[in-house]
């Protein structure tokens, strides 16, 4: 029976495991870098740096990335940088969105069922691009994942809202923009690929009109949080 | 997913993201509630619903007039630190002399009331500028704003 069930999808718990996906939010210090080097020392608030998030700021190449952690205070670019100085650096983790099922989309839509664990597997079953709506639906704002009580935890600082809005929607999925190679350790196979899903979750049908549509997140904490590994 | 808020012909009013707050600051789902109790907390609830009604006016007020009177205020980050000590406070307040005073007065509970406020106050700031950018297509910061959230 075609729609969406609400459930984590299956692939997105093995990619957790294989280092596939970076919730952490981003991170804005002023550091040092050295021209022709990919060092970048004096850290001043290095916290929540991990490697894979990507560096940009005065003097960073286009898509450098974090190589190494050096120390608490030091770490090693993917790419040499272009100028020596003292800049405020950013580094961001995995770029999520959110997109909206149409009200009554044809395909099947699970954890569990293949074709819902990429944003591509949404096709036609999208919203369709109009008012209020563009396809590949809102980018997310991460926040750093903790732990609350027994459970790892995170979620998205600002709930997605979609104004101006004339639209009717059953659900939404939550994906991974930012691209990795996954190997399928069942065939064998390596894919280069973004758009993977989280997670997807039914909320039954919402119309809008000329207004504001807007997914609350469930309070960040133990056993209610949008994203949580118990 | 905690809740969907749909509006027709403009953004979410206070009241509304007054009741979407208070309840999930004081959910009524304790099955142990009976008779008087559960009576006295629909009631908490609702008082916690109109308390904050003020506060979610002020954020959304608060946030048109500075993007009425600075061109670039998308530009700068969304603030409302201060809005969500003065709603803490009030909750607090309101809090004493009811069942739920002791409740309230933990410091766990209210970083987690205060982080619930942060997430609807920036969530309604957010939408104020978002309308922003729907409605004054020309203002770079605006629309800069809304192709990046």
């Amino acid at each position: 029976m075609a729609g969406v069930t609400s459930g984590m999808a299956q692939t997105f718990k093995a990619e957790i495991l294989q280092g596939g996906h970076c919730f952490n939010g981003t991170v804005t210090t002023v550091c040092t870098t050295i021209n022709n080097s990919t060092a970048i020392t004096a850290i001043i608030s290095g916290s929540g740096i991990s490697v894979g998030m990507g560096i940009s700021g005065t003097g960073i190449p286009t898509n450098a990335v974090v190589a190494a952690i050096v120390s608490a205070s030091a770490v090693t670019s993917s790419l040499q940088s272009t100028a020596s100085g003292s800049p405020t650096l950013t580094f961001t983790g995995d770029l999520y969105k959110m997109a909206l099922f149409s009200a009554a989309p044809n395909g099947t839509y699970t954890g569990g069922e293949v074709g819902s664990q990429n944003y591509v597997g949404m096709g036609s079953d999208e919203v369709p691009t109009g008012t209020g709506y563009t396809a590949a639906g809102n980018l997310l704002v991460n926040v750093t994942p903790s732990v609350n009580s027994t459970q790892g935890i995170t979620t998205f600082s600002v709930n997605p809202s979609w104004t101006t809005a004339t639209f009717s929607t059953s659900g939404c999925m939550i994906y991974n923009t930012s691209t990795r190679v996954i190997g399928n350790t069942s065939t064998g196979s390596t894919t280069e690929t973004s758009g993977r899903a989280a997670a997807v979750y039914y909320f039954g049908t919402q119309t809008v009109s000329s207004g504001t549509f807007t997914v609350v997140m469930p309070t960040a904490v133990a056993n209610t949080s949008i994203l949580q590994i118990r | 997913m905690s809740k969907i808020l749909v509006t027709n012909n403009g953004p979410h009013p206070p009241e509304k993201w007054a009741m979407t707050s208070a309840e999930e600051i004081f959910p009524m789902q304790d099955a142990a509630l009976t008779g008087e109790h559960l009576i006295a907390a629909q009631r908490f609830q609702l008082d916690l619903a109109e308390l904050l009604e003020d506060h979610h006016g002020n954020v959304q007020t608060g946030e048109k007039d500075s993007l009425t009177s600075h061109d670039d205020h998308c530009d700068s980050a969304l603030d409302v630190e201060h809005h969500v000590k003065a709603a803490l406070a009030a909750v607090v307040e309101k809090s004493k002399g009811t069942a739920w005073e002791a409740h309230f007065a933990k410091p766990d509970v209210q970083a987690a009331v205060s982080k619930v406020l942060d997430s609807h106050f920036k969530s309604s700031a957010h939408i104020e500028r978002l309308w922003h950018a729907d409605k004054n297509p020309n203002n770079g910061a605006a629309r800069t704003y809304k192709s990046t959230h």
